[in-house]
């Protein structure tokens, strides 16, 4: 079972925006560590074939591999909205990209 | 009894009748809300709501089973140019600046908005106690907690203070409360009453919930408020679903999928009041089906992982830039800003399920908490579409048991929740029934549930159900 150590705990507050005082590390560590524990989904078995969502395993794209959407691509999807879902932005017939349905 | 107490069916009668007028009526609510202000179910009791009754004493009673009849909102739907507070100090001094869907809806109808009711900060809680207010008592037994997180909701409808409620119910926190305090908790398919204006917590689970005194008021107002809605995209009309079944249903042949190994899991004063209502159902002619899931062991942290990982996505936009409180920026960079401000602003509570929320989707724990969560949730519909199939569009669920007191442990709390959080992993409809009493003399609950789209059916067994047991 994975635990929550020290670092991982300053990266958890940072990411979350909240700021960690030093005296609260332990309580936190604490804390944290007792419901990952509690809500653990360790003893239920991962199969592949029977719980992937319709038929496909999730995974999480690294974004080191593939950069997120960049502010052109962010405004172009705003103005499909405003267009009401007719017209595709200009350059989304990427793999992946959505048909407007 | 007074008139506050009684069923809308029963109050909009009198005042059809012109037996009452609507300023009775909010008095009454008023001397009651006066008389038992320690429970804390209101953050604001709005003071002009006797002038609002006062002006429709002068109208003709309207048809509408919903015209001048009291209710009150969890504080967590948008009132345009009333405080919005979320039970947070974060959103202490936020007002909107617009009204939810559900509001405008409901003034369409013409009721009487009372005020702004207490909940657990931002919906996130189970006992009534998390927001950052102070505390709902339970009016049953004041050692004992409300539920939550639509604490003030449940209160509110017990102690005569309001004739129905919203609140919101993410995994139970309409049910529970109601069970809890004695009166009748709905959640509906997830998307048939538009969120517009509700403030999220888990946007897959969150749903509007309602609490009344009886079934039939309760689909008074669910008619009134449900339907798809432009500024919702993810709302739909109920018949939109694969199951969308007559409202009129008999009991005879009624087709009832049971969850024996959530039942094994109750305590055995909920299987004996789930017992009843099997019995009355089996009396009345239903069929019955056992069903496994196999998934029961692992549906509370399917539903925590989901939730938390939500929550700390939903939440990240209280910042002090946007919304409500900000700390004095001054010789500060942007970054702690938002830190000393989000840390000074939510409760404990909040801030742990943000962290374990950031925890689970952590990229090395992505795969065996999120998307493990996600998967399980897709079963669980696969399971309910099967179901429907078959023609079981009805499930009889156990419901909740007496209210814990208020030095429970957290992990009794949580695990209370199991039986709650079905349904909306589900995104089924689900109504708690309290039925008979437990151990201390307190209400014991069961839940009727149903397929997708099938709400008012739900409801209308629940009404059945409801007389029948009475009589009884």
């Amino acid at each position: 079972m994975l635990k929550i150590d020290d670092e991982m705990l300053r990266a958890l507050f940072a990411q979350s925006r909240l700021e960690l005082k030093d005296d609260q590390c332990q309580m936190w560590l604490d804390e944290l560590n007792h419901w990952v524990d509690f809500f653990s989904m360790n003893h239920f078995p991962w199969n592949e074939s029977t719980h992937g969502i319709s038929g496909r395993t999730v995974q999480l794209r690294p974004d080191s591999v593939e950069k997120g959407l960049e502010f052109s691509q962010i405004k172009a999807m705003c103005q499909r909205f405003a267009d009401g879902f007719i017209a595709l932005p200009k350059g989304s017939q990427k793999e992946g990209a959505h048909s407007g349905h | 009894m007074g008139i506050n107490h009684l069923t809308i069916q029963e109050q909009h009668g009198l005042l059809k009748k012109k037996e009452i007028k609507p300023s009775q009526l909010v008095s009454e609510c008023v001397k009651a809300y006066e008389e038992s202000k320690d429970l804390n179910a209101y953050l604001e009791f709005f003071e002009d709501a006797k002038d609002r009754a006062a002006q429709l004493d002068g109208q003709q009673p309207q048809d509408h089973p919903l015209w001048a009849i009291p209710g009150a909102i969890k504080d967590n739907i948008a009132m345009k140019d009333r405080k919005m507070t979320c039970a947070s100090k974060i959103l202490e001094n936020f007002v909107s600046p617009y009204n939810a869907t559900v509001i405008k809806r409901l003034q369409n109808a013409e009721f009487i908005n009372l005020g702004r009711l207490n909940h657990d900060e931002f919906a996130i809680g189970a006992s009534g106690f998390y927001s950052a207010f102070g505390p709902t008592l339970n009016p049953l037994d004041r050692q004992r907690f409300p539920g939550g997180s639509s604490s003030g909701s449940a209160v509110a409808v017990a102690a005569g203070l309001a004739s129905f409620a919203l609140g919101t119910d993410t995994g139970g926190s309409c049910r529970l409360p109601a069970s809890y305090c004695g009166v009748y908790g709905f959640k509906p398919t997830y998307g048939t009453i538009p969120r517009d204006g509700v403030a999220e917590y888990a946007p897959s689970l969150d749903t509007v919930g309602i609490l009344a005194r009886c079934p039939l008021d309760i689909d008074y107002v669910y008619q009134q408020i449900s339907g798809k809605d432009i500024m919702d995209e993810s709302s739909r009309d109920p018949q939109e679903y694969f199951c969308s079944c007559d409202e009129e249903v008999s009991l005879k042949g009624l087709k009832v999928a049971v969850f024996r190994r959530l039942l094994e899991r109750c305590h055995p004063a909920v299987q004996q009041a789930f017992q009843q209502a099997y019995d009355v159902l089996k009396s009345e002619g239903a069929e019955f089906k056992d069903v496994e899931l196999d998934v029961e062991d692992i549906l509370l942290n399917t539903y925590y992982v989901t939730a938390c990982s939500e929550a700390s996505s939903s939440l990240s936009r209280y910042d002090g830039a946007r919304y409500g409180m900000c700390l004095d920026a001054q010789g500060k960079t942007i970054e702690r800003l938002y830190a000393q401000t989000r840390t000074s602003g939510f409760g404990h509570e909040v801030q742990r399920r943000i962290l374990l929320g950031n925890f689970f989707l952590a990229e090395q724990n992505y795969q065996q908490w999120y998307a493990k969560a996600l998967s399980i949730r897709q079963h669980l519909a696969d399971r309910s579409e099967q179901l429907a199939k078959e023609g079981f569009c009805t499930y009889l669920l156990p419901g909740f048991n007496e209210a814990q007191k208020i030095d429970a442990s957290e992990e009794d709390t949580y695990s209370s929740d199991l039986v709650g959080v079905f349904a909306n992993l589900m995104g089924v409809p689900a109504l708690a029934l309290p039925l008979s009493s437990g151990r201390h003399g307190l209400p014991v609950s069961f839940q009727l549930s149903g397929a997708r789209g099938s709400d008012r059916r739900v409801l209308g067994i629940g009404q059945q159900l409801y007389l029948r047991l009475k009589k009884s």
